[in-house]
């Protein structure tokens, strides 16, 4: 009996590693998302990379639809598809609730190209446009060496895409403009301004009740004290946390969108 | 006025009931869940079945030779659209099973129809084929992580549905809870028909 359950723990333990390298060297690493060009091969300069993201920013902006590049060195072995579902979906690429985000990942060393669209996004980008732009626009700068272009290209031509969906539904249009006008995160007030006010009559009744009970007056003031360094706390975090937007600059982190495989690869 | 004793046992109860009713619902929400995901799958088996025809009739028109291959697949699509799983079924192995078998019977005749195009060169060029097989691709790609979404959700159901508080919960109540059989594919259905324009 012993003998059988030492020869499985053996088993196992001789099955784990094996297992988790397999899967471990598989799949390249993805760094968490950072910009809406990810260079993970580092094909680009960084001015290119600045360039592409501030002009993808600002398209997001407008429009809500979130493009994201990804240039990704050698596959080992992944199927490009795979690649970008688990790209897309970890980044989270698009807003959560519309999945209206496209990610254009190009895979130089492999041959390989694909754009895979969220869940959201089918609509406007058809596979069959997908794979036409992947043909026309991405492939050809491509085979010749160059990513700056094939980027260009592609978002350019996905958002030429996206756009006619927009020009015909113009309600969304209404609807994303004033969510997404200034700032990709727009900052909710309300609660901080209920939170202000909730301070203010918590010490409006302090100051009346240290009137009324002049004995308690100590206590009274230990409380304020407290409740004047909690609002000051409270309100520093506020406005810290509105910062990073409006330098103009891009810079992403995803939003939570998912997609469900949709999209188009091709070699080339 | 109640004794100690009995409201003690009737805090217990009250306990154990709320704790139930929680149980209860994340059973109702992992069962919701699943039947989601499954609708998702079936929307993409049905565009499959949706673009076959097309593409048979395209490829018929360059590919007279290719008769065999032809008629596969317009039967294993028949045989496939046959079969129909109420809710119930997706929790019978066997009606799972025959349903997969018919899956991947489609899908290797698919396989093979699209391996063809190789000896037609008209085929290969003309633009409406390459839109299907595009499309086609898509569907595959789409189905794949559907049934994969799916399978994810019958494990979490599943799971829950094994653990003793599910155990215990489902006898009680009459077992409204069945558990899920997977949508798992056999390994060559499990490569999606690629075709490769050069």
């Amino acid at each position: 009996m012993t003998a059988r359950a030492i020869a499985l723990a053996v088993a196992l333990i001789a099955a784990l590693p094996a297992s988790a390298g397999a899967s471990g060297s598989a799949d390249v690493p993805l760094p968490p998302l950072s910009s809406h060009v990810m260079d993970l091969a580092h094909a680009l300069t960084s001015d290119a990379v600045l360039e592409i993201d501030a002009r993808l920013e600002s398209y997001r902006e407008q429009t809500g639809y979130a493009i994201v590049a990804v240039v990704v060195g050698p596959l080992g072995g992944e199927p490009i598809e795979d690649f970008a579902y688990r790209a897309f979906n970890t980044w989270g690429i698009g807003a959560a609730k519309r999945d209206d985000g496209v990610l254009l990942v190009l895979a130089p060393s492999d041959r390989q190209v694909r754009i895979e669209t969220g869940k959201g996004v089918g609509g406007p980008l058809t596979d069959l446009q997908a794979n036409d732009i992947l043909k026309t626009v991405v492939e050809p700068p491509l085979a010749a060496g160059k990513v700056r272009e094939a980027i260009d290209g592609g978002t350019l031509a996905i958002e030429a895409a996206l756009d006619k969906e927009l020009a015909a539904d113009p309600e969304r249009a209404a609807r994303l403009r004033p969510a997404g006008g200034g700032s990709a995160q727009p900052i909710d007030r309300g609660p901080a301004l209920l939170w202000l006010g909730g301070f203010v009559a918590v010490l409006a009744v302090l100051g009346l009740l240290s009137i009324k009970f002049p004995r308690l007056r100590g206590v009274f003031f230990i409380v304020f004290r407290i409740l004047g360094y909690l609002m000051w706390i409270f309100s520093f975090g506020r406005t810290g946390g509105g910062g990073g937007f409006g330098g103009g600059g891009g810079g992403y982190s995803g939003g939570g969108g998912r997609s469900g495989g949709g999209g188009s690869s091709d070699r080339y | 006025m109640l004794s100690l004793r009995v409201r003690s046992l009737l805090l217990l109860v009250a306990c154990v009931l709320a704790t139930s009713c929680a149980k209860y619902d994340s059973l109702v929400e992992a069962n919701a869940t699943c039947d989601q995901k499954w609708a998702d799958l079936d929307a993409q088996l049905q565009r499959r079945y949706d673009l076959i025809p097309n593409l048979v009739a395209t490829v018929k028109a360059y590919a007279k030779h290719e008769a065999d291959v032809l008629e596969q697949v317009t039967a294993a699509r028949a045989n496939a659209t046959q079969i129909k799983l109420t809710a119930d079924d997706l929790s019978d192995p066997a009606k799972m099973a025959a349903f997969q078998k018919a899956q991947d019977e489609l899908k290797g005749s698919l396989s093979r129809l699209l391996v063809t195009q190789e000896q037609y060169p008209d085929l290969k060029a003309n633009q409406q084929f390459h839109d299907l097989t595009v499309e086609l691709e898509g569907t595959e790609n789409r189905l794949l992580r559907a049934r994969e979404e799916y399978n994810a959700a019958v494990k979490d159901y599943n799971a829950e549905l094994a653990k003793v508080g599910g155990k215990v919960l489902n006898k009680i109540t009459g077992t409204p809870f069945k558990p899920r059989v997977y949508f798992s594919a056999s390994a060559d259905a499990q490569q999606a028909p690629k075709v490769n324009f050069q």
